[in-house]
């Protein structure tokens, strides 16, 4: 128990740094205005803090409900073990989405705007909705392992009893967030690249949240085994990777029609910034894991899934930084790097959400060694601790 | 950078009749025409009367209470701004063809001034995904922002097609800053280089403006298609893409998204019956298996 905390301390104590770091940036942000602490102007208005800390933060949470749906919808009970950290990692995805939100918002003491001043016409009063709905439901899913550390089993019974109705809600809201977010960018035919401008960008955007939020689910499993030693088979994370050839074929299918029905597909062959960083993404992301995934030699082999699964999280990260900052670079007279502060007060943000996580996982029972975990559970055996050695 | 048009886009989105996300709205939205304001007040520039003193410029920095840029000219204090900022909503630009190009056909270089604000468009992009309704398009014709319903987004920096928006990015409480349309530009201009009234009169106007002298004159009214139409309405003797204003179809930009949030309500109430009956179908499976089983373990929600 002893080397267990001391390691821990070896890990918390850098990235409490981190946090402290971007912290102290993200008040001087706050005391000088955005200009003052970002490279952001009036020709780049949306940079880092949007690309990154919320489209990716959104989409690496997309675990959260492709498990849930896979285990309660579709009924695929033997991935159980996989939802609570998925549940987890989407509710702390959804909160740093929001802070890094607060952070860039001119006017962040006006974030609840939209929830009297309605404008249904635009898709980012859809994405603040959605955040505000899916942040509670991810809320009132985690609940339940906090009830079970509290051994409060009749609030524990009675959430349980529920459950299902958080799930639906939780995926029709996802579905609508994951592609809402790419509907922002379908009003900016005049400023975003060719290669990714599309009207089909929400639909696009939903099938490669699927895709890396299948993706984290195996990355954290097999990370956390090589932390805390391996809980799950391979023959577990092997066949939940077998969905990823499917989502990641139809995905570079869609990609393919529709630069061929907009009549674009010879920018592939350009040698321009946009190109390279479009066939990186497109490949590395999606055609390579996509394919090698279809060998069962990969997938059962911890090594190698690892590798494929880290090559469709870089792929989608690479996909929204490219829509939101690289597709935007051409038509921008000034172009856009992010300022060192925006750079450190987003390490500071992903080191907090670290740091939270750590905690959790050592206070509540998230990673269960038992896998019966959902409203199915006998409420009463909860209260383990997190399976540390 | 290639533009999408209506029609392209719609074809677009037939491709991909696949994607449950698109069209459903697709309909209303085609058929609806977009409002004119053709009776609300507009604003007529014509570059060729111009003669570029910047009265304009100045009327609207003393009728807004901005500041004067501290600009310098050869060493002598001199206010030049050329490009819209948070402290200047309009700004004389000056356009000069490359003498070389010109000297090569045997003419003069073309030159001419432009007036640039906001274009007050008759369906704005920006009103259009301001998530909080801070930008209104009103029956005046104006498009207002109101900053105590403003949350600092900026989308609206992004969705502007004439990139118009300007943001106070040195300040504790930003704002939005635009053209307000009070048109004391157009009370200031001594040459008649501005003219106030209604939109059809005014587009009327331009026209036999252009047919009287179309040597003085590029044959085309720019903000009276564009996008759906503006409220500010720009005549000159050099063409648009010269004076490096956008083309823009005359398809409503913000209809690209309408569909999609048209879309919504189907999608929640579709997935909602789909879920449900895959959970039933789901449940029942279970249930069976149990019975077959001889035992029952409670599994599923009352």
């Amino acid at each position: 128990m002893k080397v267990t905390s001391l390691r821990n301390l070896d890990v918390r104590l850098p990235l409490s740094a981190l946090v402290a770091i971007g912290f102290g940036l993200a008040l001087y942000r706050f005391y000088g205005g955005l200009g003052v602490a970002t490279n952001l102007n009036d020709s780049f208005p949306w940079g880092l803090w949007i690309g990154f800390d919320m489209l990716c933060g959104i989409a690496l949470a997309a675990g959260g409900f492709v498990l849930a749906g896979t285990v309660h919808v579709f009924g695929l009970k033997k991935y159980e073990p996989f939802v609570r950290p998925a549940i987890v990692t989407a509710f702390l995805g959804y909160l740093l989405a929001i802070i890094g939100l607060t952070l860039d918002l001119g006017r962040p003491w006006a974030i609840w705007h939209p929830l009297i001043m309605w404008q249904p016409h635009s898709a980012l009063f859809e994405v603040a909705w959605c955040v505000m709905l899916y942040t509670t439901v991810l809320f009132l899913e985690f609940l339940p392992i906090v009830f079970e550390k509290l051994r409060w089993s009749g609030a524990l019974r009675a959430i349980q009893r529920v459950t299902v109705v958080f799930v639906f809600a939780g995926i029709i809201l996802s579905t609508m967030h994951q592609s809402s977010l790419g509907s922002l960018f379908v009003m900016m035919g005049h400023r975003l690249h060719s290669l990714w401008f599309t009207p089909m960008l929400p639909l696009l955007f939903l099938v490669s949240a699927v895709a890396v939020g299948l993706a984290m689910v195996i990355f954290e499993a097999l990370i956390s085994g090589l932390i805390f030693g391996h809980r799950h088979s391979i023959r577990l994370l092997g066949d939940l990777a077998q969905a990823l050839p499917p989502v990641l074929g139809i995905y570079i299918g869609l990609v393919l029609m529709d630069l061929n029905a907009r009549g674009v597909l010879g920018l592939l062959v350009e040698n321009s910034l946009e190109s390279w960083a479009f066939k990186i993404e497109i490949i590395l992301g999606f055609f390579l894991p996509g394919t090698l995934l279809l060998s069962s030699a990969v997938r059962y082999n911890r090594m190698k899934l690892f590798g494929c699964v880290l090559a469709v999280i870089v792929g989608v990260v690479m996909n929204r930084l490219d829509v939101s900052l690289v597709g935007m670079l051409a038509t921008s007279p000034t172009g856009y790097l992010p300022s060192w502060i925006e750079i450190l007060v987003t390490g500071g943000v992903v080191a907090g959400g670290l740091l939270v996580l750590s905690v959790m996982n050592q206070a509540l029972p998230i990673a269960k060694p038992l896998p019966r975990t959902s409203f199915a559970t006998d409420a009463t055996r909860g209260g383990g601790r997190a399976g540390h050695a | 950078m290639k533009k999408l048009n209506r029609r392209e886009f719609l074809a677009t989105s037939g491709a991909a009749a696949s994607s449950a996300l698109l069209p459903a709205g697709e309909a209303e939205a085609s058929g609806a025409a977009p409002p004119s304001y053709d009776y609300a007040e507009a604003v007529l520039y014509d570059a060729t009367r111009c003669i570029g003193c910047r009265s304009c410029q100045r009327a609207c920095r003393e009728y807004n209470g901005l500041a004067p840029e501290a600009g310098e000219l050869n060493g002598v204090r001199f206010e030049m701004p050329a490009q819209l900022s948070e402290e200047h909503w309009m700004v004389l630009q000056v356009y000069r063809e490359e003498p070389d190009a010109a000297a090569a056909e045997g003419r003069d270089p073309d030159w001419s001034y432009l007036k640039r604000n906001c274009m007050h468009c008759n369906v704005p992009a920006c009103v259009s995904v301001c998530p909080v309704g801070a930008l209104q398009k009103t029956d005046t014709g104006a498009v207002t922002y109101d900053e105590d319903r403003c949350i600092g987004c900026r989308y609206c920096l992004f969705a502007c097609p004439y990139r118009v928006p300007r943001y106070e990015w040195v300040d504790r409480t930003p704002r939005v800053r635009k053209c307000n349309w009070n048109r004391a530009c157009v009370r200031a201009c001594p040459v008649g280089a501005l003219t106030g009234g209604a939109r059809a009169k005014l587009v009327a106007e331009a026209h036999e403006r252009i047919e009287e002298r179309p040597d003085r004159y590029v044959d085309h009214v720019y903000g009276e298609h564009e996008g759906g139409g503006t409220s500010y309405l720009i005549l000159a003797g050099v063409g648009h893409d010269k004076l490096a204003l956008p083309s823009i179809s005359p398809s409503v930009r913000s209809s690209y998204v309408d569909p999609i949030m048209g879309s919504l309500p189907g999608w929640i109430v579709g997935m909602g019956l789909f879920l449900g009956g895959l959970y039933q179908i789901e449940r029942r499976r279970r249930e069976r298996e149990s019975m077959r089983n001889g035992e029952n373990d409670g599994e599923g929600p009352p």
